[in-house]
């Protein structure tokens, strides 16, 4: 199994030099620069700059540059940021963006398992029906839309909340909603299906006739196959929660990660955009393994084929 | 046990109830902006995030404000006139010819670390923010200092350039030609002072990426020292107890939230989060007006909003045409509908207020719908016939797309002609426009301080910021005449003349004047409104007992 998780890594590192390799080549091609303001800068000026970044010299030369300072760790200055370098803003803001990222995955999978399983359980009822809408209505109603609307009823009806920020320990309960709702709505569907396809195969009928109760059936038998589909979805679901959310953060103000990776394209910050490219590459990367992980340990066929 | 329908709906209900009461329970009683209130804390909205604290690097309003909490320059702005009043230095002297200015230091003034704030300090200021090496965007705005520009471009040493410190207590500056607004410039902080020692301690002089601005390192003389900065979340200043004139600081902290989303702003003001709001969603504005007119600011400000037309290519190389652009635009609906705050709709292109400058109403442009279609027609497009689709360029935002639609329908209703819309990104859109890939773009241009010139300027023909491609040696001539005027009336003269010129060519379409518009907590006193939106933060305070604005 560990000879499995080296290979998926050795597998992962070409691809992702093939992905900072590409990005770093289509950030150099938008139009406009780093530098670029209102107010007209002088050439000489221009040229003081780029010569500061070493943005003057041949963008091959840039590349192996880049590359060696990333085998250091070392991501460079931030363009906009003055006085920031890339790794002390990836830091500080990864920090923001994992604490949120971590509750919105606990509230995603607390909702996400019980209603799945309950909308199963249901599934011949209005109950399960109404459950079934609510998750579709969850994957539909986008995090813009939402956000407000919590922010109206518990911040500035209720009183209950602030409107926004990231100061007081309760701050992180409402965007922890809205981010975590639609991945919820999703793993929800995941899991109702897998239930419901579960239920009609032979083993359970197996299970069924050797006498077995309906709970140990459930929990021991079907569960265990039916939540495979939840967890594969789970790994680029959980990457993209821990590397923040632009909309979220931005509705509630949240000082994470997510707003860079428009800000920074936006900017043209070339380091910025690379770190962000990299941290989000890895995090992917890394849930998927994690993923495949449990996906093994939940299935016994699948760590033997990982042996193999 | 199976739990039947109601049973399970009613379990919810019981669980949320409970939550609901659970956090009622522990849920503060004051707002935010209250307890701030009593902590002498004055919470602002701005924008954006600053991209830096080095005032020699920076170029955004963001940035500005919190910088005049930070430093002081030689002279400040009294914040209801814009007048020039001491600041680091406590008076200066103008020669004759307006050639040369002394400033005497004031003994008072000190750095945070309590040493003295010397004219050496403005001196090493002045000379790195030109220094070449360093590649200081707003270097160009101290051109007006002799032989500046020669040293920026690397022709001759810093040695030459017009600003001399005579020992700690005299700065001697030498201009280029007379400027009578120089003071005025002095606000800004390309201008302000720096610590060179700590500058030197991060190896900052020539390096833009330094550790100096950080708080722990920062030395500065304003009325506030750096707390915090913490990028998307806030920069916090605490009073400086070595700053000059104590008694007139009643902010205990000044903290900026960077919040880039004006409707998070607006549910941030409304919940009490804030005390001003860096300004207010015209969808927003009608409710706000009804529901608590006293907390809504629409102060004049310096700018204008304008499009910008691209005078080398047909059709819109003749002047007849970008003339009858310009007449068949209904500003007034413009405003109307998608600003809602009464700005003034822009027939010139200097806004009211640069001194006591004033167009003659005759030279303004007009809004006549039947001589457009006249002007048209003389160009060789009667009815719009054969008039090749042009486009307008804008960057991507929730108000310029509006106002080039309604353009874009009020120039094909009234000149029959058909208008695209180009949207670009902020970056994209600017280097259109430096390259000159635009028919139409949209601009906007706000003062950097309160004189003709720093708009009219723009269409000089060595204007770097000259993007529309117009050049008259007339115009250049006019400007170049005022500048050694021998009076103001002469010189605003000879100005109103230039900008009359102007626009008769139309290289630009003016479309309307700027107001800041913005909410404000009746928590706090002396803020004043000034063409600049410019705030020092001394003589600011906060009333608690002042009745609060909150959830409306």
């Amino acid at each position: 199994m560990i000879r499995y998780f080296l290979k998926r890594l050795a597998e992962a590192l070409p691809v992702f030099l093939a992905i900072i390799t590409a990005v770093f080549f289509m950030v150099r091609f938008v139009p406009g620069g780093p530098f670029d303001g209102e107010r007209p800068v002088s050439p000489e000026t221009l040229a003081a700059l780029d010569k500061y970044y070493g943005l003057d010299k041949p963008l091959a030369e840039q590349y192996f540059v880049f590359l060696k300072n990333l085998a250091r760790g070392e991501l460079g200055p931030s363009y906009k940021y003055g006085g920031w370098s890339v790794n002390e803003i990836l830091a500080e803001k990864a920090a923001v963006s994992l604490k949120l990222g971590a509750c919105a995955l606990l509230v995603a999978l607390a909702l996400g398992l019980l209603s799945g399983f309950a909308a199963a359980a249901f599934s011949k009822s209005k109950i399960g029906a109404a459950i079934s809408g609510f998750s579709l209505l969850g994957i539909c109603l986008p995090s813009f839309v939402l956000g407000p609307i919590l922010i109206l009823a518990f911040a500035l009806r209720l009183d209950l909340f602030n409107a926004m920020g990231w100061n007081a320990p309760s701050d992180i309960v409402l965007p922890s909603i809205t981010l975590a709702l639609f991945y919820a709505a999703w793993i929800a569907r995941l899991v109702r299906n897998g239930v419901l396809d579960e239920s009609e195969r032979g083993y359970v009928r197996t299970a069924y006739a050797k006498g077995l109760s309906p709970l140990r059936v459930y929990s021991v038998h079907i569960s265990r196959n039916a939540i495979q589909p939840a967890v594969s979805y789970l790994g680029p679901a959980a990457a993209a929660m821990m590397t923040g959310s632009f909309v979220v953060e931005t509705i509630f103000q949240i000082p994470g990660l997510g707003r860079f990776f428009i800000s920074s394209a936006l900017d043209n910050d070339y380091t910025m955009i690379m770190g962000c490219v990299m941290l989000y590459s890895a995090f992917i990367i890394i849930f998927n393994l994690i993923s495949d992980f449990l996906l093994a340990l939940i299935n016994p066929r699948i760590a033997k084929e990982m042996s193999k | 046990m199976k739990l039947g329908g109601g049973k399970f709906f009613a379990f919810f209900a019981v669980c949320a109830a409970a939550l609901s009461v659970l956090c009622a329970a522990c849920a503060p009683r004051k707002t935010p902006s209250e307890t701030a209130a009593e902590n002498g804390a004055l919470l602002i909205g701005n924008a954006a995030d600053p991209s830096g604290l080095d005032p020699s690097l920076t170029t955004g309003s963001g940035e500005y404000k919190i910088l005049c909490g930070l430093f002081e320059g030689l002279v400040r702005a009294d914040t209801k006139t814009l007048a020039a009043q001491p600041a680091a230095a406590k008076s200066w002297s103008v020669s004759d010819d307006g050639l040369k200015y002394v400033f005497e230091m004031d003994e008072n003034a000190k750095w945070s670390d309590g040493s003295r704030v010397s004219a050496k300090d403005f001196e090493y200021a002045w000379k790195r923010i030109l220094n070449p090496a360093l590649g200081a965007e707003y270097a160009s705005m101290l051109f007006v200092v002799k032989n500046a520009q020669n040293y920026n471009a690397g022709k001759i040493s810093a040695d030459e350039v017009g600003v001399r410190a005579i020992g700690e207590d005299i700065l001697e500056v030498r201009l280029e030609r007379p400027v009578p607004y120089f003071t005025s410039m002095l606000y800004h902080n390309a201008f302000f002072p720096l610590p060179r020692k700590t500058l030197e301690k991060f190896g900052a002089t020539t390096r833009r990426d330094t550790r100096w601005t950080r708080p722990q390192n920062m030395v500065c003389n304003g009325p506030f020292v750096l707390e915090k900065w913490s990028i998307n979340d806030r920069v916090a200043l605490r009073r400086n107890p070595h700053f000059r004139a104590k008694e007139r600081i009643h902010l205990n902290r000044v903290e900026f939230l960077p919040i880039s989303n004006i409707n998070t702003e607006d549910r941030a003001f409304r919940a009490g989060q804030l005390h001003i709001t860096d300004s207010v969603a015209p969808s927003r504005l009608p409710q706000a007006l009804k529901t608590a007119p006293e907390t809504v600011r629409r102060d004049k400000w310096l700018g204008v909003y304008y499009y910008l037309v691209n005078t080398k290519n047909p059709p819109l190389d003749d002047p007849r045409v970008r003339r009858a652009l310009a007449m068949s635009i209904d500003r007034r609906a413009i405003v109307d509908t998608f600003l809602k705050a009464g700005q003034d709709a822009a027939l010139s292109f200097v806004p009211d207020g640069c001194d006591s400058y004033l167009l003659p109403k005759g030279k303004k442009l007009s809004e006549n719908v039947a001589a457009a279609r006249r002007l048209l027609s003389e160009a060789g497009y009667p009815d719009g016939k054969n008039f090749p689709t042009i486009r307008i360029t804008y960057n991507t935002s929730e108000q310029h797309k509006p106002i080039a639609e309604a353009v874009q329908q009020m120039w094909r209703k009234n000149l029959g002609i058909n208008v695209e819309l180009y949207n670009l990104s902020w970056p994209a859109y600017l280097s259109a426009r430096r390259n000159g890939e635009f028919d139409i773009a949209r601009a906007s241009w706000v003062g950097d301080y309160a004189a003709p010139e720093n708009f009219l300027d723009i269409f000089l023909s060595t204007s770097g910021l000259n993007h529309s491609g117009y050049k008259n040696p007339a115009y250049d001539a006019k400007i170049e005449r005022a500048r050694t005027a021998k009076t103001a009336a002469e010189r605003l003269g000879l100005l109103a003349e230039a900008e009359a010129l102007l626009l008769s060519e139309t290289p630009i379409i003016p479309i309307y004047f700027y107001s800041k518009v913005y909410r404000i907590s009746p928590l706090v006193k002396g803020w004043h409104a000034n063409l600049l939106d410019h705030h020092n933060y001394l003589d600011v305070r906060l009333e608690p007992s002042g009745k609060t604005e909150t959830k409306k």
